[in-house]
């Protein structure tokens, strides 16, 4: 997979975590929380693992490591 | 917490919108390193905080139709009802009174308590809900501790001098004489007490 689509995956897991997030915090109730917890937090934390793992990548292929 | 997770999402966009610009400069690629980096962390980072502050309130647990009795708990005539005793007197706070007592007060006590409550969820949305509700495990002496150890009402009190040890190492449980719990029944009597009838 090429770096500029493993980043997108990543900007679209952001995206998406952060907007539930956003709409699963306006007013916590029992069902939001669970949203929170087992919808937002492993897509944005997905997100920054795809993220993390292309700027590795990228970082190994121009010998910044 | 929802400027970051706006912030992400705005400069997430302005990726997939434009991505070759952004990662052909070094302005743009810090941009990406903020947007999908920095600001969903902070973000999940404020928004945990949130969610476990407002998950830790009364309104919270008293959401769930299962719970409504211990709410209506708090109000019953019998200052030996503990809930009642701590609620009414103002013991402790009154927009955490379930977590006050429910939760353990040790390293993991938050995170054992949410996993708990999530537990709760599930069992109220999937599972079967039971008839009676019981603790998981005996009641800890601990949590009783953490406000009245060395308040000067329960070292002075007549029953609990020469005892205060045995309730420390758990060898007594303070609930042997201070059994009576949410009072229940004074709910199904209806017997409550109000502060401005």
């Amino acid at each position: 997979m090429s770096e500029a689509k493993s980043t997108r995956i990543a900007a679209v897991l952001v995206i998406v975590g952060s907007a539930v997030e956003i709409v699963s915090l306006y007013r916590v109730t029992p069902i939001t929380f669970l949203v929170f917890t087992m919808v937002s937090v492993p897509l944005v934390l997905a997100g920054l693992g795809v993220y993390v793992l292309t700027v590795l990548r990228v970082l190994r292929r121009t010998g910044g490591l | 917490m929802l400027v970051s997770a706006g912030l992400a999402i705005g400069l997430g966009l302005l990726f997939l919108l434009d991505a070759e610009r952004l990662s052909g400069s070094r302005g743009g690629r810090i941009a990406i390193l903020i947007g999908l980096g920095c600001l969903p962390l902070f973000a999940l980072g404020g928004g945990t905080a949130h969610a476990v502050h407002e998950s830790s309130s009364t309104e919270f647990c008293l959401n769930c139709h299962e719970m409504t009795p211990y709410g209506q708990s708090l109000f019953v005539e019998d200052t030996k009802a503990l809930p009642a005793a701590h609620y009414q007197s103002r013991l402790i706070d009154r927009d955490h009174v379930c977590y006050a007592c429910h939760k353990d007060y040790g390293l993991l006590g938050d995170f054992k308590a949410k996993l708990t409550g999530l537990n709760h969820v599930y069992v109220h949305f999937l599972g079967e809900i039971p008839e009676t509700f019981e603790l998981y495990s005996p009641y800890p002496n601990s949590n009783c501790l953490y406000c009245h150890d060395d308040a000067r009402s329960f070292l002075d009190s007549a029953g609990h001098r020469g005892q205060v040890e045995q309730f420390r190492k758990g060898r007594t449980s303070c609930l042997t004489c201070h059994a009576m719990g949410h009072g229940l029944d004074q709910v199904k009597a209806g017997e409550f007490w109000l502060a401005n009838p």
